[in-house]
């Protein structure tokens, strides 16, 4: 299985986190630290799940606290649409 | 009355009783300027943000690991996905405790974070198979290039009046050259062989000494070559187990990480939960 829609929602997702990180606008400093030194890493285990041949119920085990990972980080609008690309993956492999 | 009697009265202090109005309130404008100072407000240990973005951050990968690993026979494929997921909860714990002020609270935001990362490298261990031996092999030298970077910082002159905070002492920058560099180096070269044929993984004595060694020194640059150091010292002891052993020491870490998580989350429930008979009230 490729889970190329997983795969293309997740990678818009990391986009959008690099994006934050390079203009986090008011989001607290906290913020910003907790989504460079946790959740990016986070999303990268979850993509480079995707190559090792994992069943799709396995995939949406390990990775299905990632949108509330994210929504946890703070009130933003980008983070909304971040959350909102996980979820799209998550459901793409169910 | 006699003279000294009317001296003393003439020279009597101010009295530390306001005998009228005018007494009391003259320090106002006639005083120094007064300035209402408030006691600061103690720092709350566990916040509802810290509540949130911890169940979020680090509870939650934490407890997938072990749910994983709990009851299941040793692979490879989970360990290496549990070890990707540990690390960057422990990161989580760490960047929540530097946005703490009182150390006290700090240090108590980071406790779960050794038991962490034990089970993190236990894990990588598991994952890295015969590759494994590069784990410390980094450490190690990530160790040494810290230790020569503090060996280059300047080393204070005890006679002048400006001292840079990089400034070293003349005793710790000896130390560092004498003993903490040596001592080091001999670790490298003691466990770059074959584990079992070169050295004996339980049973080798550097790294110890070389964590003495770095201990007696009062530099805080030093502080991320004991973390590289002490990895090292875990991979090693992780490499020397059965990959059984392995797994239920993986397995026990990620228990006493969740024991302390849940520690510190009730502190935050305990206080900020009304009791049944106050809510019924």
């Amino acid at each position: 299985m490729t889970y190329a829609a997983t795969r293309a929602e997740w990678d818009r997702a990391r986009l959008l986190v690099r994006h934050i990180l390079r203009e986090p606008g008011a989001l607290p400093a906290r913020s910003v630290a907790l989504l460079r030194a946790s959740v990016l890493p986070q999303l990268d285990a979850a993509l480079a799940m995707l190559t090792d041949e994992y069943p799709p119920e396995t995939l949406a085990r390990w990775n299905a606290f990632l949108p509330a990972a994210v929504t946890a980080v703070g009130p933003d609008p980008e983070l909304a649409r971040v959350e909102s690309h996980l979820r799209s993956g998550l459901a793409a492999l169910t | 009355m006699r003279e000294y009697e009317q001296e003393h009265l003439r020279e009597r202090a101010k009295p530390t009783v306001a005998r009228s109005v005018l007494d009391d309130v003259s320090q106002w404008w006639n005083g120094s300027e007064q300035v209402a100072e408030r006691a600061p407000k103690p720092e709350p240990a566990y916040t509802k943000q810290d509540f949130d973005q911890s169940l979020a951050l680090v509870q939650m990968p934490v407890a997938l690991s072990h749910l994983e690993l709990f009851g299941k026979p040793p692979d490879v494929a989970v360990a290496g996905s549990a070890a990707a997921r540990l690390g960057p909860a422990a990161s989580a714990l760490q960047v929540m405790a530097n946005s703490k002020k009182d150390p006290k609270n700090q240090a108590a935001m980071l406790t779960p974070v050794p038991d962490i990362q034990a089970a993190q490298t236990t894990l990588q261990v598991i994952a890295a198979g015969e590759k494994a031996q590069s784990m410390w092999h980094d450490a190690f030298q990530y160790a040494m290039a810290i230790v020569d970077n503090a060996v280059g910082l300047p080393v204070a002159d005890p006679d002048a009046n400006l001292k840079s905070a990089d400034d070293v002492e003349q005793r710790d920058h000896d130390l560092l050259v004498t003993s903490v560099k040596p001592t080091l180096q001999r670790l490298q070269d003691k466990t770059a062989g074959a584990p079992y044929v070169d050295f004996d993984p339980k049973a080798y004595t550097e790294g110890q000494e070389a964590l003495s060694a770095i201990g007696a020194v009062n530099i805080a640059q030093l502080k991320p070559a004991l973390a590289h150091i002490n990895r090292g010292m875990a991979a090693i002891k992780a490499f020397a187990m059965s990959m059984e052993e392995q797994w239920n020491a993986a397995i026990a870490s990620l228990e006493a990480a969740q024991q302390k998580l849940s520690a510190q989350a009730a502190t935050y429930v305990t206080t900020t939960t009304p009791l049944p008979q106050e809510e019924a009230r």
